[in-house]
């Protein structure tokens, strides 16, 4: 039996001991615990007691049993099969050897060193090749490189930090640490990237960055801050380039099979979109199926949303098929289809609804609009400034920033169709009301200074001052306007149509086949009248009918005015002109200065006899008549002519039977007495006349039985005549 | 204010019914008193052979005054019917066939000869009847020559002288006449230039009646339409017809 003295049985305990040791390290290593620091090396024949720190694979050695010879890590061998471990670390030998630490397993495992020179672009520092950017390779594997120290292929190389898949030419940047100047492809987290381009991964969140790369069969620049999310949601977080279009701040983006893009939310050339889905670029213009919402520019200054079929260009021109709701600063336009934007206008082949300032229209076809401006080539209704249209065709509206309407262009053709209008004109509360009859229409112009409305079929309208329907306007068919200037009172420019003004008395027209101009206060109605050729200014009694009287400017004058007089504290107005005349119906005189026609009523009985007024008075060429009146409008008392004029001629007619006839004969005026023989005691009319009296020759008495001056008696016809005869 | 009752007026108020019948039926004699003058003295009665004494003065007197009446008679029908004793276009109106003066344009106003003519006949139509019952009734033996009437138209008088041989035998007493004349106060020829210039003023002013013209002449105007058509009488209030303003009748085709 053997026997341990005490120096031996401490030889024998150390010797346990360190078996101990060996045992517990290879158990360590097995299970990995050191994983991150200790290379296990096999197999490649080395012990299991040989490892290196830092190395973390070696397989491809040059030689299995020489591992592992990793210059882009400081590492350590050890080995531990000889009853004294060996232990040897990486080092630098000189700017550019590395002194390579590796296990010799071809016998006995050993520790052994080797110079072995850094790659081109790569020197000693740390006890291994690093770029001379700064950038580490760090753990890699398969790596092959040229002598210019670009990396050929590695199954992967750590790229600070980062671990890089199936790199393959591969070149680190000298400019920055991190970057890698280009990559023909590497992968990166699962997905493989070609062509790349200062190519940088985020260590922590693995963004990348890149001036461009080749993701999925696309080309990509100006990668920045690109992440996968999930495996297929892709974020650009600071955006990309692709085909000359500028993306920013893209995230949840996705390629789908049919190879458009999915984007939950990013920035193209500074408009925003929201839930876009298969979107393409072509020739630099965003096409896309459907997009959630699209704001344009910085400032927001348009809002799209639910868009469908939608291209936007690099100018942010775009057009839809169909948009839910384009929003703009002051406008909105609601369910449109065929939406487009360019040269500043907004488009759409049809909208639900239109919204421009506070003007709306619904049911709008192929309208435009830019600002407080729109043009709609049809609209079911407008609601604009208080005025209401319907069945609007070729209108134009533009209104203020208060939404007062400053111009208008309106074609309005419907049944029934009423509006109100706010008189715009400054210094006038008035409002105008128009009412159109059944399947007329008209053309509305209005602006800041007038406002025209063209008729163009037969129709009325009727303007109001908010109660009492007191102007309104006929039109005689085509090219028949209404323009009313600005200015108190207003002045309505009148053509082809006729302009009537309306109150509890009585009611006034003009009647305009040219164009003619009148001025209009609700108070008092028609001021002073321009009437052109073939124009009429009609007096109506709403009391007294008989009183009605008509000034009828004839084909031959080309225009006649007149001016009314209607309250006594209006001044008395002077008449000096050839062309012109005065309602005076204060003092209950008309003075009648050159070519024009007065009618009235026939009367029988002292009741009107026929509703077509008949001439009374005709001026035929610059005489000065001046007709008084008794108390009403209704008999005149005399019509005096002033015949010291050179060339004065004048027919007055009292009734259907006389006719008195002023006429130069011989250079000297004469007065003329007619008389209707085919006119009958029966058909005779009333005489509407007094006196009819003239500076040369005195004054004509008129009554019932008949015209009396000095020594001649015209008697109207009657059996009582047949006297004259018996006598 | 109410309009009052003439028999409200206190004169016919104090008077009692018995009154009242009396000033009616006085009233009405007056009026008819007055009508029978107005009648009797404006109808040119024709003389009477019957109440004819033989002598040459009642005997020039009743020819005289078969010559006055026709002459009256034929100037009013000659200035009824506007110039014409038988016209060849006219308009009948109040039994007078009256000539238009103005037709189709044309100025129909007769001239002198053809009224002094128209005249001259008519007063020795007219004076047939008067000169036969001289013949006829009478109980002279009579002998009475052919007739011949030469009417003058003068300036203020239309002068008419019958030339007519009457030899009257009552016995032993003869009367014999031969020329008889009488004269009546009526402007023709200014009535006529005047009337030819109203007819030629109308025709040139399409029917118009020119006031100062008319109001220039010595006459009465009065127009008037009956028939669709319309007549003008011109009347000379300085003349004297049978007892009246001679009258003429312008009838205008209008």
């Amino acid at each position: 039996m053997y026997t341990f003295n005490k120096r031996g049985r401490s030889w024998i305990l150390l010797v346990i001991i360190l078996v101990l040791i060996s045992i517990m390290s290879s158990i360590f290593v097995n299970a990995g615990v050191l994983g991150d620091v200790l290379t296990r090396v096999g197999p490649d024949g080395c012990t299991d007691g040989a490892y290196e720190t830092g190395d973390e694979d070696c397989p491809y050695e040059s030689s299995p049993a020489e591992e592992c010879k990793d210059i882009f890590t400081a590492s350590t061998a050890s080995e531990s099969s000889g009853v004294i471990p060996t232990t040897k670390s990486d080092s630098c030998d000189g700017n550019y050897y590395v002194s390579e630490a590796y296990i010799d397993c071809y016998s006995m495992d050993s520790t052994e060193t080797v110079n072995i020179r850094c790659p081109g672009g790569f020197s000693c520092l740390y006890s291994m090749c690093v770029h001379n950017s700064g950038t580490t390779i760090g753990p890699q594997r398969g790596i092959s490189y040229t002598s210019s120290g670009k990396i050929n292929y590695a199954d992967y190389i750590t790229v600070n930090k980062v671990k890089l898949w199936n790199v393959k030419n591969l070149v680190l940047s000298l400019r920055s640490r991190n970057l890698i100047e280009q990559a023909d492809w590497l992968t990166v987290k699962n997905t493989t990237y070609f062509d790349v381009r200062d190519f940088e991964v985020n260590p922590i969140n693995y963004e990348i960055h890149a001036t461009s790369l080749n993701f999925r069969g696309y080309e990509l620049e100006n990668v920045k801050g690109l992440r996968i999310k999930n495996g297929t949601d892709i974020d650009f977080a600071f955006g990309f380039t692709y085909k000359g279009v500028n993306f920013g701040d893209v995230f949840d983006f996705r390629i789908n099979e049919d190879g458009t893009f999915d984007i939950g939310s990013c920035t193209i050339n500074d408009n925003q979109y929201r839930g876009v889905e298969n979107l393409i670029i072509e020739d630099n213009t965003v096409i896309f199926d459907h997009v959630a919402s699209l704001k344009f520019g910085e400032n927001e200054t348009m809002v799209a949303k639910d868009v469908s079929g939608g291209a936007v260009d690099e100018n942010s021109s775009f057009f839809f098929e169909s948009s839910g709701e384009i929003e703009t600063t002051g406008s909105l336009i609601v369910n449109a289809t065929d939406v487009g934007f360019y040269d500043d206008y907004l488009y759409a082949g049809h909208a639900g609804n239109l919204v421009v300032g506070n003007s709306i229209a619904g049911n709008v076809y192929f309208l435009k609009t830019r600002g407080n401006f729109f043009n709609a080539d049809s609209a079911e209704i407008v609601y604009t400034d208080g005025l209401t249209f319907e069945s609007v065709k070729n209108s134009t509206f533009i209104t203020d920033e208060e939404g007062k309407l400053v111009y208008t262009e309106v074609v309005s053709n419907a049944n029934n169709n009423i509006f109100n209008l706010i008189n715009p004109l400054s210094g006038s509360d008035e409002y105008v009301e128009f009412l159109l009859d059944k399947d007329q229409s008209f053309v509305m112009n209005f602006s800041r200074d007038m406002f025209q409305f063209l008729v163009s079929s037969n129709s009325s309208m009727l303007l109001s001052d908010g109660g009492i329907l007191n102007t309104g306007f006929t039109s005689f068919g085509e090219n028949s306007t209404v323009l009313v200037h600005e200015g108190y009172p207003p002045l309505y420019e009148i053509s082809n149509g006729a302009l009537q003004f309306s109150n509890e008395r009585f009611s006034e027209t003009f009647v305009s086949e040219g164009t003619g101009f009148v001025d209009v206060t609700s108070a008092n109605g028609f001021g002073c009248l321009n009437l052109s050729s073939l124009g009429a200014y009609v007096f109506s009694d709403k009391l007294d009918e008989r009183n009605d009287f008509v000034l009828h400017v004839p084909s031959n004058v080309e225009s006649y005015r007149i001016c009314t007089r209607k309250t006594i504290e209006q001044k008395e107005i002077d008449v000096e002109c050839d062309l012109c005349g005065i309602i005076d119906f204060i003092s209950k005189d008309i003075d009648l200065r050159g070519t024009i026609e007065y009618l009235r009523y026939p009367r029988k009985n002292n009741e009107i006899k026929a509703l077509v007024m008949k001439e009374f008075y005709m001026g035929l060429n610059n005489p000065l008549a001046r007709l008084v009146y008794e108390n009403d409008f209704n008999v005149i008392d005399t019509i005096f002519l002033n015949l010291s004029l050179t060339d004065t001629p004048s027919v007055v007619f009292p009734n259907n039977y006389f006719a008195i006839q002023e006429a130069k004969e011989g250079g000297i005026l004469h007065t003329f007495v007619k008389v209707d023989s085919t006119i009958t005691e029966d058909t005779i009319n009333d005489v509407l006349i007094k006196h009819y009296e003239n500076n040369i020759l005195g004054r004509i008495f008129i009554d019932e039985g008949g015209l009396y001056y000095n020594n001649i008696n015209f008697f109207t016809p009657s059996e009582a005549n047949m006297e004259i005869m018996r006598r | 204010m109410p309009r009052k009752n003439i028999w409200d007026n206190p004169f016919f108020m104090n008077l009692k019914k018995g009154q009242i019948t009396i000033f009616i039926v006085l009233g009405m004699v007056l009026t008819i008193s007055f009508l029978l003058l107005y009648f009797l003295s404006s109808t040119e009665s024709a003389p009477t052979v019957k109440n004819l004494n033989f002598d040459s003065a009642s005997i020039e007197s009743y020819v005289i005054e078969c010559l006055s009446s026709a002459s009256s008679e034929s100037l009013i029908l000659l200035g009824k019917q506007g110039g014409y004793i038988h016209p060849s276009i006219y308009l009948e109106l109040e039994g007078y066939n009256v000539a238009y003066l103005l037709f189709e344009g044309n100025n129909k106003l007769p001239g002198e000869a053809e009224v002094i003519s128209q005249l001259s006949v008519y007063i020795k139509e007219r004076l047939s009847a008067c000169v036969t019952s001289l013949a006829e009734e009478s109980k002279w033996e009579s002998e009475i020559g052919e007739k011949q009437v030469n009417v003058v138209l003068g300036s203020g008088s239309v002068g008419i002288t019958l030339t007519m041989p009457v030899r009257l035998k009552n016995g032993d007493q003869e009367i014999i006449l031969d020329t008889f004349a009488v004269r009546k106060e009526a402007d023709l020829p200014s009535m006529f230039n005047s009337i030819s210039e109203i007819i030629s003023s109308v025709s040139t002013h399409d029917g118009g009646i020119d006031m100062m013209m008319l109001s220039g002449m010595p006459y009465e105007f009065e127009i008037f339409t009956a028939k669709g058509e319309t007549f003008i009488s011109v009347t000379d209030i300085s003349s004297n017809v049978d007892g009246k303003p001679y009258q003429f009748i312008v009838l205008l085709d209008t």
